[in-house]
Formats: C-alpha cells, sequence, structure tokens
C-alpha cells in the first residue's frame, strides 16, 4: 500500500465515523480504532491519537450545526461539563491505581444494562409523567427543537439534574480511566435519567465530548501519537462524515436513532466484556 | 404554543466560533497534506516509505519547536500539526467564549459554570502537557 493509498482508505472509513457518531452522540472511536489497528496495521498508541483527533472533529464539526438547529441544549451541555470534566481528571489520576480489568466488565455490564433500558423505553416523542425539578427550572434548561421527521417543534422538559450531574461524573472517569469514548455513557445519562429525548442527547453529547477530549488531547499532541499521516484523513473524513450526520439527525425518525444506538451499544458492551473477561 | 423558532445570538455565535475553527483547521490540514505529497512525489506510487510514516510512534514533528521550524522550511507534516493543534483548540475557544455570552443572561449562574468548565479544561491541557 502506498501512503496515498494508505490517506484516501483511511479519509473514507472516517467519513463513515463521522456520520455514525455525529448521529449518535460518539466520537467515532468504536469505528476508527478498530480500523486502524485491525486493518490497516497502525500502533494501538497512533490509533488512539487519531480518535481523540476524531472526538473533537465529530464534536466541532456536528457541534456547529446541532447549535444553530437547536438540537443540542447547551445549558445542559455547559451544566453536565462540569462533573465531566472533573471526572475526565480524576479518571486521568486513577490510570494506573485501579485494576482496569474488572472494571471493563463493570462497565461492559452497565453498558449491556444500558442497551436493554433505552431498547425498552417507549418510543414516544411527548414526554409523559416529568417530576419536578426545581434546579432545571432555576438554571432555565428546558427547551424544544424543530423535528424534521415528525414535522413538528417538540417542547420538552428537563429533570433529574442532579442525577445527571452524578452520572456525568462517572462517565468521565471512566472514560479518562479507561479510554473509552464517553458518548456511550453520556447519552444514556440524559436519556434515561433526565429524559431527554434522544436525539437532543445524543447532539447534546456531541457538544460536550469534545471539550473533554480537547483537556487531555495536549498530552497525546506534545508526546507523539498524533500522527499527521494518520491523523490528517481522520479528521478531514470525520469532519466530512459529522456535516452529513448533523444534516440527517433532524430527518430520521427517533425510533431508529435509538434501535441504531443500542447495536453499538451491544458492541461496546461486548469489547469490554472481552478486554475485561480474556 | 408559542415556541423560540430561530437560534438565540447565544447559539448563533457559538455555531460561528465552531465553524470557523473547523474550516480554518481543514484549510490548514488539506495545505499540510498537499505540500507532503508535492515535496515527496514517491509517496504517490511507492509503499516503501509507509511503514515510517504511520508504524512508528515518534517519528514525525510534535515538539513546538519542531512544528515551528518546521512549518518555517515548508514541511507538510508540521503543517498538519499545526492544523490538528488549531482543531483541537477549537471546543476550548468554545467554552472561553460561551463564558462572556452567559454572563449576559440570566440566571448568572451559567456564567459561572462555564467558566468552572474553562477553568478545569485548562488546568488539565496545561498539566498533561506539562507531564508530556
Amino acid at each position: 500500500m502506498t501512503p496515498l493509498e494508505f490517506v484516501l482508505v483511511t479519509f473514507v472509513i472516517s467519513i463513515a465515523a463521522g456520520v455514525l457518531g455525529a448521529m449518535l452522540g460518539l466520537g467515532g472511536g468504536v469505528i476508527v480504532v478498530p480500523a486502524l489497528t485491525l486493518v490497516l496495521g497502525v500502533p494501538i498508541s497512533l490509533a488512539v491519537g487519531a480518535s481523540i483527533i476524531s472526538v473533537i472533529a465529530t464534536s466541532s464539526g456536528a457541534a456547529a450545526a446541532f447549535v444553530k438547529d437547536r438540537m443540542s441544549n447547551i445549558r445542559v451541555g455547559t451544566f453536565l461539563q462540569v462533573t465531566a470534566s472533573l471526572g475526565a481528571v480524576t479518571g486521568g489520576y486513577l490510570a494506573g491505581v485501579i485494576p482496569t480489568r474488572a472494571l471493563f466488565v463493570i462497565f461492559g455490564l452497565v453498558l449491556a444494562y444500558s442497551a436493554v433500558a433505552i431498547f425498552r423505553k417507549r418510543t414516544t416523542l411527548v414526554q409523559e409523567d416529568i417530576p419536578p425539578d426545581r434546579l432545571a427550572d432555576h438554571l432555565a434548561l428546558h427547551d424544544s427543537y424543530y423535528d424534521e421527521a415528525a414535522k413538528k417543534e417538540i417542547v420538552y422538559k428537563v429533570t433529574g439534574s442532579r442525577v445527571g450531574l452524578a452520572l456525568m461524573y462517572v462517565a468521565g472517569t471512566v472514560s479518562g480511566l479507561l479510554g473509552v469514548g464517553a458518548g456511550v455513557l453520556k447519552v444514556p445519562a440524559m436519556d434515561l435519567a433526565m429524559r431527554l429525548p434522544i436525539k437532543v442527547s445524543t447532539a447534546t453529547s456531541n457538544f460536550m465530548i469534545g471539550v473533554t477530549a480537547a483537556s487531555s488531547a495536549g498530552i497525546y499532541f506534545f508526546r507523539g501519537d498524533i500522527s499527521p499521516f494518520v491523523a490528517a484523513p481522520v479528521a478531514l473524513g470525520v469532519l466530512g462524515g459529522s456535516f452529513i450526520g448533523s444534516r440527517l439527525l433532524s430527518r430520521v425518525h427517533s425510533s431508529r436513532i435509538r434501535v441504531a444506538f443500542v447495536v453499538v451499544l451491544v458492541w461496546v458492551s461486548v469489547q469490554m466484556l472481552i478486554k475485561g473477561l480474556t | 404554543m408559542k415556541v423560540e423558532q430561530s437560534p438565540s445570538p447565544l447559539e448563533t455565535v457559538i455555531s460561528v466560533v465552531l465553524r470557523v475553527g473547523v474550516i480554518i483547521s481543514t484549510i490548514v490540514i488539506l495545505l499540510g497534506i498537499l505540500l507532503t505529497f508535492v515535496n515527496n512525489p514517491s509517496y504517490v506510487h511507492s509503499g516503501a516509505s509507509l511503514h515510517h510514516l504511520t508504524k512508528v510512534p515518534r517519528a514525525f514533528p510534535h515538539t513546538p519547536g519542531q512544528i515551528v521550524s518546521g512549518i518555517a522550511d515548508g514541511n507538510g507534516p508540521a503543517v498538519v500539526m499545526l492544523g490538528l493543534f488549531i482543531l483541537l483548540l477549537t471546543p476550548v475557544v468554545r467554552v472561553a467564549v460561551s463564558v462572556g455570552l452567559f454572563a449576559t443572561q440570566r440566571p448568572r449562574t451559567m456564567a459561572w459554570l462555564a467558566a468552572a468548565v474553562l477553568g478545569i479544561v485548562l488546568a488539565s491541557f496545561a498539566l498533561g502537557t506539562a507531564g508530556a
């Protein structure tokens, strides 16, 4: 394979990662890392470095559109980012102290549970029986967005803001500790605990993950884990893909987003269980 | 029910900041890739250098000094690294801008939350970079 072919193949794979990541609130690492290591033979350190770039690219590319479409709730995102960032710092410090094998198993099971819970949740766009949340009222977190698939403005309320904050701390810690993209944990937290519509959950997760990734990216960058030859086609492909994905999200029915997210959760859950048990 | 249909000024400014960061970094990265292939025509038809380019960690400019001097020499990979660094700074700049925007809104708590996020991000960025 010539370097030109390598760049083109990586670019095409990264477009797919960007589309999927933008729609599901993930960084695209679930596609980029296995593709680079297994298919293209890139060492894991450079694949992880490219994956960090992929997270930032998906987040910035998609969030630019989502924020303008009011799909990302920037108040919720900023509120939850406080504990998510603190968690990421904690995770970075705990890495190497805590035995990760057991953690892989625990979080593999947590993701499997989330997959079942999200799959069973009724796919209605109308929220029912939302418990009042005075903190969410005070911070004016409630909002609305226009859903192109449903062809109407979806007005939603935010609840469980304190539980959400706590879960984001856990999600941030896990992402710092295990190098698992935090999107797979952030989306279930917003969907299940805070009862946000699934599209708002994935778009707000997208808005957040770039910030968390950027804060840890400096270390990868200056340590030499971000190879320009690997990361450049990843960045460009993911940016293009996230642009496409951000256009598609509003048009695709929420039930399909939910099913696609469940599939990815099961996939990541299995990967984590294998890592922890073998 | 009356609903706000258009993005607020806050959302518009944040969206523009993200767009500008993404566009600038895309142009710089593209330029870096072009320079790389123009300076090394063999990359198009020979696979001899692939191992060195994509399979050896740290075999490319990655310290601030290497990147700056590489850009001065018109070194493609160094230009790519500059583009990647701009991409990396985009979310950080976005948070910094949101602090100022939230400060004009009620409740002020949002501005403090955004400032706390910025503080944590800058601290972990500085700590991580110093340790690298």
